[in-house]
């Protein structure tokens, strides 16, 4: 009795579904990218084991000056001259409540080996536009 | 002849090779993954600037309550410490001593926080700073009760 061949049916991946995947994943990897490095730069931040979490302390509307190691000033993702950071505080403390006093925050990003000097002078000039919130970003020592 | 020609091309199956796309993809999704910063711990150590008539001079006038001043001075190679007129090796130590300090205090009828005033030298690197900064709020988690509030004594 002679065997009958059978065709076997051709078999075939949908790919539709992984393309989709991995465009998803390489949309969200582009935006994360950009968007971390917009506010906060590249900094090897001090360490400290009793900074806390922002999260634990509230959404609070605050300007962010990072300070590298060179002593280069950095707000949002732009380097800046002494003069444009005094017109920047300038601008952003026009807003005074009632004795005067700005309620705009400031967080001070400072490279571990940055001097103080420099971090000194950026309090100066806060304090001169009267804002008096002022926070140090460090990273957690746990 | 003609139309079985133009029939057979008709029918044949147009297929697009999607495989150099699905490569440049994952090619692309793996540089990605690679050189993404992904945010580090990061926490904040809450202060506040003087709000007194010149900043020069950070004592709060209003506060009577004996200040702790710490001072940090730029050495060759290493950093000075100095917790009112002593000397200490470390963080660790001021820690101690700030605390002791702290703890004295407690039976004083007062409810304000000490301050605790930085005096930094220009030179010094931010992270000693932070150190110093972190001593206080260690002290303010405690809850020993008293309260440490973090000052800077700025001067040109």
């Amino acid at each position: 009795m002679a065997k009958k061949s059978r065709e076997l049916p051709e078999i075939s991946m949908d790919m539709t579904p992984m393309i989709d995947v991995v465009f998803n994943l390489l949309i969200f990897f582009m935006l994360v990218n950009q968007m971390a490095q917009v506010e906060r730069a590249v900094l090897a931040l001090p360490k400290a084991d009793q900074a806390k979490e922002e999260q634990q302390i509230g959404e609070i509307s605050q300007l962010i000056i990072n300070v590298h190691k060179t002593g280069d000033l950095e707000i949002a993702g732009n380097k800046v001259t002494w003069n444009e950071f005094t017109k920047i505080l300038e601008e952003e403390t026009r807003e005074k409540d009632k004795e005067g006093n700005s309620q705009r925050a400031i967080l001070i990003r400072g490279d571990c080996e940055a001097e103080f000097r420099v971090i000194k002078e950026v309090m100066f000039e806060c304090a001169k536009n009267k804002i008096f919130k002022v926070s140090f970003s460090a990273e957690l020592d746990k | 002849m003609a139309s079985k020609i133009a029939t057979e091309m008709t029918e044949e199956e147009i297929t697009m090779d999607m495989t150099p796309m699905i490569d440049c993809t994952f090619l692309l999704l793996i540089f990605f993954m690679c050189t993404l910063n992904f945010k580090s711990m990061e926490g904040l150590l809450i202060s506040n600037l003087p709000k007194e008539e010149g900043i020069f001079n950070v004592a709060s006038k209003s506060n009577p309550m004996e200040p702790i001043h710490i001072a940090l001075k730029n050495a060759p190679g290493s950093i000075q410490i100095t917790v009112g007129s002593d000397s200490m090796r470390d963080f660790d130590e001021v820690y101690s001593r700030v605390r002791l300090f702290v703890q004295q205090s407690v039976t004083l009828a007062e409810n304000k926080p000490i301050p605790y005033i930085l005096i930094v030298d220009d030179q010094v690197a931010f992270a000693h700073v932070i150190s110093a900064i972190n001593v206080a709020h260690k002290i303010n988690n405690e809850n020993i009760g008293k309260e440490l509030s973090v000052e800077f004594k700025l001067t040109n």
